[in-house]
């Protein structure tokens, strides 16, 4: 009188759906072991799938339907009362014939189809969006197409000589993330100086030993992001995800690759014990002995270019986020320095992207004129 | 003089009638009651000259009528006392009264058409048997006593309506109420009328008896006045008159001159009666009422068969299905009538659904005069005669002079009779706009037919064979339907829509829910609609998507009211987006319900986009620019459009 195997779409590629292709029974069937259960197709392969036991069938889904990966798709019962009556009937006979894929694409896809000259001739996907371009192997696809339009340009002089250096995994992992969201086109970066006349450089607690904000604002950031939950948020299928927990990332890029230093719950921790694993993380850095656990999780990203003379730039955003906020070098001059913020236009918007930096730049100051 | 029996009856009817009232004081009865004291020789002569078979209808002060039928003092007690083993089982109580063929109702003049359709249902049945019904002076105020005097009079139906006059409509002089004199009303649709009191029995039992036998003989109405005095408050204490004026009334009161005159064998019958209500009034105090969900647990098991099927494609258009439909139907079941005005042929009704039907069932095909609410109120006593009434309302809009009868009658009678009869009558009528009729024949009205107690609404639309719903009513629909039609769908071809990116199918049940489904691809907006606009959003389903990048699947429900929700939650629980659209304004509507029970099912927090789109709020716009801006037909894209991107 229940259950015994559930069945999900599993997981072949990188696709994240699978389309139903034929299932060969009628829910409440009874099928026996290693019967043939349903044909899904990918955009590479066909899958069959058979089932694992002897019992009921209940499909959960029909022909040409599309399925997410660990979906459940089939329910096998040993008793037929256990399948609800008002469950939908999917039939066998409900014959589909194979899906001539004519593309329905979205204006905005079209837009980026155009921009990128992206070839979607491959994609087994009747709409699309522009989520399905900036997505996984896609996004990768488009990007290929984007290089390859260049290389083409940069052969026509076939005296210039190259040498090819080939990434390291650890770049190509880079690259992966960061494409994710700039992939959109839709990342804007607003920049924001912070006046400080009353600079306490002795104060250990405002700049740190290596002469930087990062502390004072990792603090004021944290503890901002509450109240702006876009910035601290992801796109992800048309929806915005927001994160509870605010977990700021520190970015180190010194000589060793670019590592994301993630500091959970930044929000409750006070501004000596904020210095304290900021400087944890950079120690670790520098003795490669960041943990997985270190270096993940993150939900907002601050990176610091100040000791570099760096008067503004423009970061990009990491994977699964929305937002990264940069920090320039002090100007002695004109005694201030810049932020840099870079946000997802999907998820916000350059009025809210304004008004948390400054709002931030307030409260930072409150601090010099202590 | 009249026979002693007659006496005895009406000191049955009064003595009930003083319980009643000390009942009431005592607290032992829930609700009102309206007594008929003084009145009471009029119901005994008229039940008198009726013959077994033959019924009546009456109205709020019914007792004296249901006693002098029936006799059963026993059920109209444990009745009013709100009592299980009532007549009605306690639910209708004082005014609702259900037994042997005698029915009473709480609206006044809304039983006169049903007691016609009754009529016509015998006279069709050629049995022989007539009817009575009983109104008060009062109800000649209401205008469908004078739509029905018409068509009892055309159709020339068996019906006597005996019109007891006691002077006041309630509490206000019949002179401030009614002008004109009241038998040349009757006299003028050429109805034969007679004229009786209560005060001179012998020629009121002779009245009586001539009256019953010419509607009996001649398949005709009549229309008898008899002229009373209610000697008790209009209800319970709202009396206004002065005591000389009533007093005048019980010295002349036939029961209380019998008491004076034969003193000893009144006594005797006063005894015998009170004894006999004792017993009953100590019975009922014994009995239980009846049990919540012993009444309320009557609802149909809905057989729902999710199994998808792939639509039929018919190269016919809907308006010529709906006609084949009772083409066939008639055909085979001479029980089904078709009603409606300007329905014979070669007219065939505005829309042609009756096209060339009179012709070939001349007696199943009826047409009317413009009475709405009289036809409706027909048809509702053709149902409960037995017959299977289709009523057309020619237009939507005019539904609105039939809801009288949908709501206090229709929808009421099967319960408010504690289930005892059912009234399987249905009524077409086509609604919408995008024809430039005008704010009075373009609207669409569903929201106010939906969620009525015991009445189905079913909305068809042009994807799904109209014929195949209305077999299923045929079939299998004891209570009321009302079927919304659309003016622009008739013209459409069934099951035409088609696009290759999407899957169309239907549930394979009687009233099939249409679903459209993005081929493979996993949908990301729910749209529900129904009826004439579902064919406009299935047009703009790919300019959604391109506008708003969510992939939209659409259902379509033809049953609208009690509304199948599952298929919908089903949807918005992937889709995690659902939109609405009506074709009515959305203001407390049909959109609201199914959005409210979606949320109640599946929780806010686990959907985005909650909207609903409709007609703008104003009377709709004869001038073809404004009519589109009212109506949302047309601007059905960029009103989603506006919403998501915002």
């Amino acid at each position: 009188m229940s259950v015994i195997h559930e069945i999900i779409a599993p997981k072949e590629n990188a696709d994240d759906t699978l389309l139903v292709s034929r299932i060969y029974f009628t829910t409440k069937d009874r099928v026996k072991k290693q019967d043939e259960l349903i044909d899904l197709e990918t955009s590479k392969t066909a899958i069959i799938i058979d089932s694992p036991a002897d019992g009921y069938v209940e499909y959960l889904v029909g022909p040409k339907k599309s399925v997410d990966v660990g979906e459940v798709i089939i329910r096998i019962h040993d008793d037929l009362s256990s399948i609800g009556e008002n469950s939908e009937i999917y039939n066998k006979n409900l014959t589909v014939s194979q899906p001539n894929i004519n593309h329905i694409i979205s204006n905005k896809a079209k837009e980026f189809i155009q921009k990128y000259n992206v070839d979607i001739s491959g994609i087994n996907k009747t709409f699309i969006c522009l989520n399905d371009l900036t997505n996984d192997e896609l996004s990768v696809k488009s990007e290929l197409a984007y290089v390859g339009t260049k290389s083409k340009l940069s052969s026509l002089d076939a005296n210039l000589k190259v040498s090819e250096k080939s990434l390291s995994l650890a770049k190509q992992t880079e690259i992966y993330a960061l494409l994710d969201v700039q992939s959109s086109g839709l990342v804007s970066t607003i920049f924001f100086n912070v006046d400080v006349d009353n600079l306490p450089k002795s104060e250990n607690l405002i700049i740190n030993s290596a002469g930087s904000f990062l502390p004072i604002v990792s603090f004021e950031a944290a503890k901002l992001l509450g109240k702006y939950p876009a910035l601290n948020a992801y796109f992800e299928h048309n929806s915005i995800m927001e994160y509870v927990d605010v977990n700021i990332g520190v970015a180190i890029d010194i000589d060793d690759g670019l590592k994301v230093y993630t500091i959970k719950n930044s929000d409750r921790l006070t501004l000596k014990e904020l210095e304290y694993e900021i400087s944890q993380g950079i120690y670790s850095y520098f003795r490669k002995d960041l943990k997985t656990e270190q270096i993940k999780g993150s939900t907002f990203t601050i990176t610091d270019l100040s000791s570099l003379g760096v008067d503004r730039f423009v970061p990009l955003i990491n994977y699964k986020q929305s937002a990264i906020l940069g920090i320039s070098a002090f100007d002695n001059k004109l005694n201030r320095f810049t932020l840099c913020l870079s946000f997802d236009h999907r998820v916000t918007e350059g009025k809210v992207a304004s008004k948390f930096l400054a709002e931030l730049s307030e409260n930072i100051k409150s601090h010099t004129e202590i | 003089m009249i026979s002693e029996k007659f006496y005895k009856q009406a000191l049955l009817i009064r003595r009930t009638e003083d319980v009643f009232l000390e009942l009431f004081s005592q607290g032992k009865m829930n609700g009102t009651v309206h007594t008929c004291n003084g009145q009471e020789f009029s119901a005994i002569a008229f039940s008198d000259a009726l013959q077994d078979g033959d019924f009546i209808y009456s109205n709020h002060r019914c007792h004296g009528h249901y006693l002098a039928h029936t006799n059963d003092v026993e059920g109209l007690i444990a009745e009013l006392m709100g009592k299980n083993s009532g007549t009605c089982g306690g639910i209708g109580s004082s005014q609702h009264l259900c037994n042997e063929n005698f029915y009473s109702n709480g609206i006044q003049g809304g039983i006169v058409p049903v007691a016609a359709g009754m009529a016509f249902a015998h006279k069709k049945n050629k049995s022989g048997k007539i009817g009575v019904v009983f109104i008060g002076d009062g109800t000649l105020g209401q205008g469908v006593v004078y739509e029905t005097f018409n068509l009892v009079s055309l159709l020339s139906l068996p019906l006597l309506i005996v019109c007891e006059d006691n002077g006041y409509a309630q509490s206000t002089l019949k002179n401030n109420n009614l002008a004109g004199d009241i038998l040349a009303r009757a006299s003028a649709f050429g109805i034969k009328t007679y004229h009786s009191n209560t005060w001179d029995t012998e020629q009121l039992f002779d009245n009586a008896e001539k009256s019953i036998s010419y509607v009996r003989e001649n398949c005709k109405p009549a229309f008898h006045l008899v002229d009373t005095y209610r000697l008790n408050h209009h209800s319970k204490s709202d009396d206004n008159r002065s005591e000389s004026e009533v007093e005048e009334y019980v010295k002349k009161d036939p029961l209380n001159i019998y008491k004076i005159n034969n003193e000893s064998t009144f006594n005797d019958m006063l005894k015998e009666v009170d004894s006999r209500i004792g017993k009953v009034v100590e019975n009922s105090e014994r009995d239980i009422e009846q049990l919540p969900l012993e009444y309320t647990n009557d609802k149909e098991i809905i057989n729902i068969n999710y199994n998808y099927i792939a639509l039929e494609k018919l190269n016919e258009r809907v308006v010529n299905r709906i006609n084949h439909f009772f083409d066939e139907i008639i055909n085979n079941d001479k029980s089904v009538l078709f009603i409606g005005e300007d329905v014979l042929s070669p007219y065939g009704g505005a829309f042609k659904a009756a096209n060339g039907l009179s012709e070939k069932y001349p007696e199943n095909v009826i047409s009317t005069p413009i009475s709405e609410q009289a036809i409706t109120g027909m048809a509702n006593g053709l149902a409960l005669g037995g017959f299977k009434p289709y009523l057309e309302i020619m237009f939507g809009d005019f539904i609105t002079l039939s809801l009288d009868q949908i709501i206090n009658h229709a929808s009421k009678f099967h319960h408010m009779y504690n289930k005892k009869v059912k009234c399987p009558v249905v009524i077409r009528t086509p609604m919408g706009g995008g024809r430039g009729y005008g704010p009075t024949h373009s609207q669409t009205l569903d929201k106010f037919l939906a969620g009525i107690d015991n009445v189905n609404l079913i909305a068809l639309n042009c994807f799904v064979d109209p014929k195949l719903i209305y077999q299923e009513i045929y079939e299998n629909e004891e209570h009321p339907v009302i079927v919304i039609e659309n003016k622009v769908d008739y013209g459409r071809m069934i099951g035409s829509k088609e696009h290759e990116n999407y899957l169309i199918e239907r549930t394979c049940d009687g009233y099939p829910i249409v679903k459209c489904s993005p081929i493979s691809a996993k949908p990301t907006l729910t749209i529900i609609s129904y009826g004439g606009i579902a064919s406009d959003v299935f047009d703009v389903l790919l300019d959604i998507f391109v506008h708003t990048e969510l992939i939209p699947e659409f259902i379509v429900p033809s049953k609208i009211s009690p509304l199948d929700i599952a298929p919908i939650i089903r949807s918005v629980e992937t889709t995690k987006n659902i939109i609405v659209v009506e074709e009515g304004s959305s203001d407390f509507g049909i959109g609201a319900e199914i959005l409210s029970s979606v949320l109640e099912n599946i929780g806010s927090d686990n959907v985005g986009i909650i909207h609903r789109i409709g007609a703008l709020s104003v009377p709709i716009p004869s001038a073809r620019s404004l009519e589109e801006y009212v109506l949302p037909n047309k601007s059905i894209l960029d009103k989603i459009v506006q919403r998501v991107n915002t």
